[in-house]
């Protein structure tokens, strides 16, 4: 995400990075003793050969000499192919970014260092949805009177249940002072993910929806394999403990019957027409052919009669290995454009085989 | 808590998961890491020379191409190199008709791999089950029916045909006697309600033919129900089942998978934790988490194909990891958006009340049969 501070570079001297560079280079063939980068708040700076991780260290250099805020001017031709959105994708878990070109160079303004660092407990594949929620926790409130609540060193978690007692209509977190803003922050997000859910839904789902919800797409993945929320970070660990000593606080531990609950489609995609659904499909793909790995021309959507299934054709060549991708990233972008519930099927192959009869 | 895994150890756990006994592969994937399959459950074609009427390999057709010869054996490397413990020839097609199933069993096994097969068994004469039962964990014969006339009715061939298996059954035993061998040879029936009069001939056949086991089993169906398998009907064949089971011996174990049959086609969880432990793929080469999702229709999930790319790079690939992850994820659920009662599903159940916090996969006590198998 790129958020603009075009102020930013009138308190903040832009530094040229190939100058950095070279000054560093420079100073390690002439100075023996008490080498330097070159600023006094660099101390823990080393270039590297990979641009990304050399300007990444020295964004996380300064926020340990106490800078606020950085802006540095690279060159087109030292970034090579990468673009203005890449940039902002993969600095984003440092701080607020702005990025601008001008004559051939690139000039990233880096800001709110010193509250990126609040979230250095976390992995930075969570920290950008953490930190711009911590702008603006929206249940940090008191319990009413008839919460069920749970409190411990981090703070209060409290939710109310219908008269049924089946669903959590309101939650609310109130962080002690201790808490760090990381676990405040995913408490707040939580809080919003369990109300109007069954209660069974939230033992059984609801740290598993939020590490899925906090998750940044454009950073590396937390862990090689499955993701879990007993590998993904310790940040679940702590909202495990206070959910779980909540939801003792109610019978849903006592529940023996499985959990159906799926929300399913929304009434308003119900309601319409199987072809409304089609049009609407088709003009959410055709929107975003640009993320479909090549394979913008020849996608159709050829039936969307059941409210949950969009079935699509592939109507040009690509290879196979291009539609299996291309397969799964148009539900991602049906999910996000038209309905959370949509699942994206191929046509269906028949067996014609004289023996396997149907 | 710790799960009870063991609750149905017997002589042979049949309607259970091994899951129990690979504890240090469970550890590893709930660190996160990349493991390889335990299991891999696959065929060597999508064909057969039999019609059954229950065939789920019908709903499974997806484009199609051939394992040879090459292929099975750099994919046998790539298993044994990456980890994986067990090769079970079932999924969806005959494997014994394809000409690389002998050299499959021989050169898996010489690997160190355990080999298993499921089959109609009518190619499997005697001078091939000298050949192959030395280099099997487990044979098992699909067979729903204990009479020559509703055995052709059901499974689509000819009525002779009953006699042909039979007699190849007969020559296993006496074979895996004479030779004093391990494999296990059983028997397996897919049950459709309808079927309910051939329980007791089929569980008394059985006995007679002298094999190590028959289990019999639900019938899987798809998301839409195409193959209409009527699940409410299975609760009136309980006695019958029972009474099968009584048939059981000292040297015979009749089972009923009852914990799929009373399931009645539900899933007590909605991620499918399973496939990275039990990996299917399809008699075309198709890897895909699971066999029900082998159709075209569900390309989303499909991976890569073993008659293409090598699979120890498939295994390696984010593509491998990604559709893993997908099903791990709260995008999907199982109990919607799958068939009934799949191969994975006692491993599911387990691992999913151990990513619930409701139980620790403790290590399993005792030995028992086919561990790579789970």
């Amino acid at each position: 995400m790129v958020v603009g501070l075009s102020f930013m570079s009138k308190v903040c001297p832009v530094i040229c990075y190939e100058d950095l560079v070279a000054s560093y280079s420079n100073n390690l063939e002439t100075q023996t003793r008490g080498f330097s980068a070159g600023l006094p708040w660099l101390e823990t700076w080393v270039p590297d050969d990979d641009v990304l991780a050399s300007i990444n260290n020295l964004i996380e250099a300064a926020q340990n000499g106490g800078i606020d805020s950085v802006a540095l001017s690279v060159k087109m031709e030292t970034l090579k192919l990468l673009s203005e959105n890449n940039l902002a994708a993969h600095f984003s878990h440092l701080g607020k970014i702005f990025i601008r070109s001008s004559d051939a160079k690139v000039i990233m303004e880096i800001s709110d260092l010193h509250k990126a660092m609040l979230f250095s407990d976390v992995r930075d594949y969570y920290k950008m949805p953490l930190r711009q929620r911590h702008d603006n926790l929206r249940f940090s409130l008191n319990a009413p009177h008839d919460a069920i609540g749970f409190e411990n060193q981090n703070g209060l978690l409290w939710f109310q249940l219908s008269q049924q007692e089946s669903l959590v209509r309101g939650a609310g977190f109130l962080p002690s002072p201790s808490c760090a803003p990381s676990l405040a922050a995913a408490m707040d997000i939580l809080c919003e993910i369990i109300i109007g859910l069954p209660l069974l839904e939230v033992r059984e789902h609801a740290i598993v929806k939020l590490e899925y919800r906090l998750r940044d797409p454009e950073k590396n993945l937390p862990v090689q394999g499955i993701i879990l929320p007993q590998n993904a970070d310790p940040l679940f660990l702590n909202v495990g403990a206070l959910l779980t000593g909540s939801l003792h606080k109610s019978e849903v531990f006592k529940v023996r019957e499985a959990n159906f609950y799926d929300p399913g489609p929304s009434k308003d995609w119900i309601a319409r027409s199987p072809s409304d659904r089609e049009i609407e499909c088709q003009h959410a793909v055709d929107s975003a052919s640009n993320e479909l790995l090549g394979y913008q021309k020849g996608i159709r959507i050829i039936d969307a009669h059941k409210p949950y299934a969009v079935t699509i054709k592939f109507e040009g060549d690509a290879a196979v290995g291009v539609k299996r991708k291309a397969a799964l990233e148009i539900e991602k972008i049906l999910r996000r454009a038209c309905e959370p519930r949509l699942e994206v099927f191929c046509l269906e192959m028949k067996d014609t085989s004289q023996l396997r009869r149907l | 808590m710790s799960i009870a895994i063991d609750d149905h150890v017997e002589r042979l756990i049949l309607d259970g998961t091994k899951i129990g006994w690979h504890t240090d592969r469970v550890r590893d994937w709930m660190d996160g890491k990349r493991i390889a399959p335990v299991t891999i459950d696959m065929a060597l074609t999508r064909s057969c020379n039999y019609g059954c009427h229950y065939c789920y390999a019908m709903l499974q057709e997806n484009d199609r191409s051939t394992i040879n010869k090459d292929i099975i054996t750099a994919f046998l490397d790539d298993c044994a190199e990456i980890g994986v413990k067990g090769i079970s020839l079932v999924s969806d097609g005959e494997s014994t008709i394809s000409p690389v199933f002998m050299h499959t069993c021989k050169y898996g096994h010489e690997k160190g791999l355990s080999m298993a097969c499921g089959t109609n068994g009518f190619v499997l004469t005697k001078s091939k089950s000298e050949e192959l039962l030395k280099h099997l964990t487990y044979l098992r014969i699909n067979i729903s029916a204990g009479e020559k006339k509703r055995y052709a009715e059901i499974m689509g061939v000819k009525e002779e045909w009953f006699d042909r298996i039979v007699q190849n059954i007969k020559d296993m035993v006496a074979v895996k006697k004479r030779d004093k061998l391990t494999c296990t040879i059983g028997l397996q029936m897919v049950l459709m309600p309808e079927y309910a009069d051939q329980i007791l001939p089929l569980a008394r056949l059985g006995r007679d033919l002298g094999v190590d086991y028959l289990v019999i089993k639900h019938c899987s169906d798809n998301e839409d129900g195409d193959l209409g398998v009527n699940y409410s009907g299975y609760s009136k064949l309980y006695d019958l089942l029972r009474k099968a089971e009584s048939l059981s011996t000292e040297v015979y174990q009749c089972t009923v998978k009852w914990s799929k049959i009373e399931a009645t086609g539900t899933r007590s969880y909605q991620r499918c934790y399973g496939a990275p432990f039990l990996l299917q793929i399809s008699g075309s080469g198709l890897v895909a988490p699971c066999g029900m999702l082998f159709n075209e229709k569900y390309k989303k999930f499909h991976i890569g194909n073993i008659c293409e790319e090598r699979f120890k790079d498939i295994w390696a690939s984010d593509r491998y990891w990604e559709v893993m992850n997908y099903l791990a994820s709260p995008e999907f659920n199982a109990q919607k958006m799958c068939g009934s009662l799949c191969l994975q599903h006692k491993v599911n159940e387990a691992l999913d009340k151990v990513v619930k916090g409701e139980g620790e996969l403790a290590p399993a006590d005792g030995s028992v049969q086919h561990v790579n198998f789970i």
